[in-house]
């Protein structure tokens, strides 16, 4: 396929009557958790990073959907009453098609809980008291300190960090050294690419233990990009007076960052499945003065891969799958990768609109499977001034543009080529909405695949500021003070 | 007190280490109903209307702020669970500062609950299947329906109006015709001054009942207009290279509008006193099939009178409480934050009015909008932008701070029975509750006359940015999610 059957195909798109519209990422998919908006994931990453000559997984996990910058600092924080967890499974605890429920439970579960402080309770002043000087200074009223616990192998159970602080949101003049010039008035800072050039906020809120991890927890950017608003529109030619549009240009949203040693994990010479979860205590009671949470802890969100819930899985059961286990997925959910509704919105040839095992193996358990055998993947950067440049060969289109790793324990698309981005593993600024409809028009059953060549489905090419190329990755978040809507 | 002080206020602000702002209207007010938008109440309003030469009292309540228009249609919809209710208190039964608690219950109180339906829940399309000519034609998806119930002071419930319908949301394309010349690509289209005038979506959205009631519940823009960022960013110049800035442009909110005859409420030789509340059941319990449970007795875990309260002058403590405690409660647990405002110490207020603000406590105390139903129809704002309806002659965004004021026969009022034309005499679409709020609080309102500082402008926000309706349902229409922008 040619790219200007992009436009022939856009032009079908209009001209057929078939119910429309997908959600990308994961920023409003069931109906239920888009009304709990701290325990509604929007994406999950995960991918091979070095530090020191040490190998690491990157995990990162990121919530609630569309922070407005200016209105944050009271709104938008970590819940304290959900549990945020992202589980980690290797070898034999793997989840697959075949073993969905494997008899022991992932090589790690990593839970994250949160609490809130204040300094004082007695003004109106929730977050703010005056200019953050630096994390948790006197100026910053709310605080949010987190601690992590790692459940696996087995049942046993480490504490890997306690209480250790979320930086403030960035609204501004109190929150100045986000911002260029260190000056709230400005945007917030590009991307950096050593830990040393990180802004004061963010370095003074990344911990380290004695195993090697790190963890960084707090208001980012919303590292997603693309043209949701043409979708939900039922506009699959991204055009018009409006656009091209990156309809998540100037959202942050609250994220999780974990560097896990490859050692923790037994090693690189295999595959590691990624998911995270949301959940919250089973029994929620009420009262006119308070209230109270009790019983277990019922999953109330999920993610893996990006797009799954959103552009694969029926109305009817986008709220059980937020609730159900991943080994319920090859029973429950693997006929909306088999038999894709997207394909046929997109106008798939009709071969490629059923029996897609090749979707199936990406979605098939919704988990992110990254070969930790790798090298370290290809990071993203930024374009605009200041930015830091891609690594040389990164592509947002990962494999479909050319951005391959090689693998030592798989023979991947031949020789051990895989993937430079998602499907292994999911990087910060993998165009997912672009690698996602490319995979559906495809056809990876076949050898050698058969891919369409479409560079550039939604025209959204980039984020809206660039990523770090250093811990914690995500960009910074965007500065209330500067941020425009209209 | 001249304008320029404004800028001495803020500096001595900046130099004093003092605990400061304060968030405006109601939009994210208190920790809990925070993580809860469908619940969050965002602004109550009020006010006297006629419509052929019948008079209502008009009340409209807003939920869910910060409704980002481009992402729209699957996100904000009412929700299901949540029980709205909007209360009318008139005669013996308005909560009074002596008589907090009056029995019998309130006049009237109105009860909204809504239900969703899908035309085809075996598709990833949940909300439009096509482009949507008519409210609820086959291309809507999903749509929302709702049931508004009277519950008088007898505890007779009437039920008003059963299975309306709630209109789209605003998302471009799909929904070209509440865009300006019904084209998707367009801003949507401002405020009108005739029924007939009003888009087709909306004019749908409205209902009327038997007796003479009408209502509308559906995505609005959000009609409250401020710099909120500039406040908690600490700055009171409301100064520098991103200012002037309406920091709720470009943002929707879900709005329930009710005209009530004001015959039904005992005629308009009285003051009426109005809130709002939302309630969820008090136990739920979640299941791994997502079939959860919900049962019990309503439990409220919103509320808002008037605009400000809860933001401004309840300290962050007891912002949760004061969201699940009934008004009758205000008197006794609210009442010192009203007398004794923080807000007056962070404005620089001088040091007399500061404590002792009973002038204050009158308003807010218990919190609920007053409104003289005695008055002429308020004036209505509109807009200014290239086809909008224009404000009415005399209107101010200032009330009676800006001369806008109404004749009472029931009240002498600050004298003749002159009393505000908007807040805090009901509240009104287009008006300026954080400038109003603000000269109140630097204000002296207990003396006779009362000393009124001479701010015109806090914010340096004067305007929506979008024109009102001057016709039911007021509020304007939802923001166009195509042509909005953001970054």
């Amino acid at each position: 396929m040619k790219p200007n059957t992009h436009r022939l195909l856009a032009a079908l798109l209009l001209a057929t009557t078939l119910p429309h519209g997908m959600q990308a990422s994961s920023h409003m998919d069931a109906p239920l958790v888009t009304l709990d908006p701290a325990a509604n994931t929007t994406d999950v990453y995960a991918f091979v990073t070095t530090k020191n000559l040490t190998k690491y997984l990157t995990v990162a996990l990121a919530v609630y959907p569309h922070e407005e910058p200016g209105v944050g600092p009271n709104r938008y924080n970590f819940d304290d009453r959900v549990m945020y967890r992202i589980h980690v499974a290797t070898g034999a605890t793997l989840p697959t098609a075949t073993v969905p429920k494997p008899k022991a439970p992932p090589t790690a579960t990593f839970e994250f809980t949160f609490r809130n402080t204040f300094k004082t309770r007695s003004t109106i002043a929730e977050s703010f008291i005056g200019d953050i000087g630096s994390v948790n200074d006197e100026a910053q009223n709310l605080t949010q300190r987190y601690s992590v616990r790692r459940i696996g192998p087995g049942t046993k159970n480490t504490v890997l960090f306690s209480d250790v602080l979320v930086p403030p949101n960035n609204q501004g003049l109190v929150t100045p050294l986000y911002n260029q010039g260190d000056d709230g008035e400005n945007t917030a800072k590009e991307g950096v690419a050593t830990a040393a050039a990180l802004d004061a906020y963010t370095k003074g809120s990344i911990f380290t233990n004695d195993l090697g991890y790190q963890v960084f927890a707090g208001q980012r950017d919303d590292g997603f990009y693309g043209d949701i608003q043409s979708i939900f529109d039922l506009d699959f030619t991204f055009a018009g007076a409006n656009k091209p549009f990156d309809s998540q240009g100037g959202f942050n949203v609250h994220t999780i960052v974990l560097n896990i040693p490859i050692e923790e994990l037994g090693g690189d010479q295999q595959i590691a499945g990624v998911w995270a979860t949301t959940s919250r205590r089973a029994t929620t009671v009420l009262r006119n003065s308070g209230s109270s949470n009790t019983g277990a802890w019922v999953q109330v969100g999920r993610q893996g891969n990006p797009l799954f819930c959103e552009a694969f899985v029926a109305i009817a059961d986008k709220d059980l799958y937020n609730r159900q286990p991943i080994s319920a997925d090859p029973s429950k959910f693997g006929k909306y990768a088999l038999t894709p509704e997207l394909a046929a919105i997109l106008g798939a040839q009709m071969d490629r609109r059923t029996n897609r095992t090749d979707l199936a193996g990406i979605f098939i358990p919704d988990v992110i499977k990254v070969d930790l055998s790798t090298s370290a993947a290809r990071l993203a950067g930024g374009t605009n001034m200041g930015a830091a440049p891609d690594d040389s060969g990164f592509s947002r289109l990962s494999i479909f543009g050319g951005d391959t790793l090689v693998s030592n324990i798989q023979t991947g698309f031949g020789g051990g080529v895989v993937p430079g981005g998602w499907p292994n593993g999911r990087r910060f600024g993998d165009d997912v909405v672009d690698i996602g409809v490319i995979a559906v028009l495809s056809d990876l059953r076949t050898s050698p695949p058969q891919i369409v060549n479409i560079p550039d489905v939604d025209r959204v090419t980039k984020n809206d500021i660039g990523y770090n190329k250093v811990f914690p990755y995500a960009a910074t978040p965007l500065n209330g003070r500067n941020s425009r809507h209209n | 007190m001249k304008t320029r002080l404004c800028q001495t206020t803020a500096s001595l602000l900046l130099a004093a280490l003092l605990a400061q702002p304060a968030a405006a209207s109601s939009h994210m007010d208190a920790p809990l109903v925070t993580l809860d938008p469908a619940a969050n109440t965002t602004d109550v309003y009020a006010f006297v209307s006629t419509r052929n030469a019948a008079k209502y009292l008009t009340v409209a309540l807003a939920v869910y702020p910060h409704e980002e228009p481009g992402v729209g249609p699957n996100k904000y919809n009412f929700d299901d669970n949540v029980l709205y209710r909007i209360r009318v208190a008139t005669g013996a039964n308005l909560p009074t500062a002596t008589n907090p608690n009056p029995k019998p219950a309130p006049t009237a109180t109105y009860e909204f609950s809504f239900k969703t339906t899908y035309k085809n829940r075996g598709t990833i399309a949940q909300s439009y299947l096509g482009v949507i000519n008519a409210v609820d034609d086959a291309q809507q998806n999903l749509t929302q329906r709702y049931t508004v119930k009277k519950i008088g002071t007898d505890k007779k419930t009437t039920t008003l109006f059963t299975d309306v319908v709630v209109p789209p949301n605003n998302q471009g394309l799909v929904t070209p015709l509440y865009n300006q010349s019904d084209s998707g690509e367009n801003p949507a289209k401002e405020g009108v001054a005739m029924e007939s005038a009003l888009d087709p979506y909306t004019a749908a959205g409205v209902a009327v009942n038997a007796a003479g009631y009408q209502v509308f519940a559906g995505q609005r823009d959000d009609g409250f207009y401020g710099d909120i960022q500039s406040i908690f960013d600490l700055d009171f110049s409301f100064a520098g290279a991103n200012k002037p800035f309406d920091s709720q442009s470009g943002y929707n909110v879900h709005t329930i509008v009710l005209n009530i005859p004001v015959t039904e409420l005992g005629g308009d030789q009285q003051i009426a006193g109005v809130w709002a509340d939302t309630s969820r059941r008090a136990t739920s319990v979640l299941r791994n099939t997502g079939t959860d449970t919900r049962s019990g007795a309503w439990i409220q875990v919103g509320r808002q009178g008037n605009p400000l309260f809860c933001e401004a002058f309840i300290p962050g403590l007891v912002k949760d409480s004061y969201n699940r405690s009934p008004v009758g409660e205000d008197g006794a647990r609210f009442r010192h934050y009203a007398t004794a405002p923080e807000l007056a110490g962070i404005l620089g207020a001088p040091l007399d009015r500061r404590v002792g603000r009973t002038d204050l406590a009158g308003i807010f105390i218990p919190d609920v909008i007053k409104v003289d139903l005695s008055t002429g129809p308020a004036r209505l704002a509109g807009g200014t932008a290239m086809g909008a309806a224009p404000d009415d002659a005399g209107f101010s965004r200032l009330s009676i701070f800006g001369g806008d004021t109404l004749t009472s026969t029931v009240q002498t009022g600050f004298g003749g029975g002159t009393v505000p034309g908007g807040w805090p005499n009901g509240r009104r679409f287009g008006d300026d509750v954080i400038d109003i709020g603000v000269i109140a609080v630097l204000s002296d309102l207990r003396t006779s006359p009362p000393q009124i500082v001479g701010l015109t402008d806090v914010d340096r926000v004067t305007a929506n940015d979008i024109g009102y309706n001057k016709v039911f349902p007021y509020a304007a229409t939802p923001l166009n999610g195509r042509n909005h922008q953001h970054d």
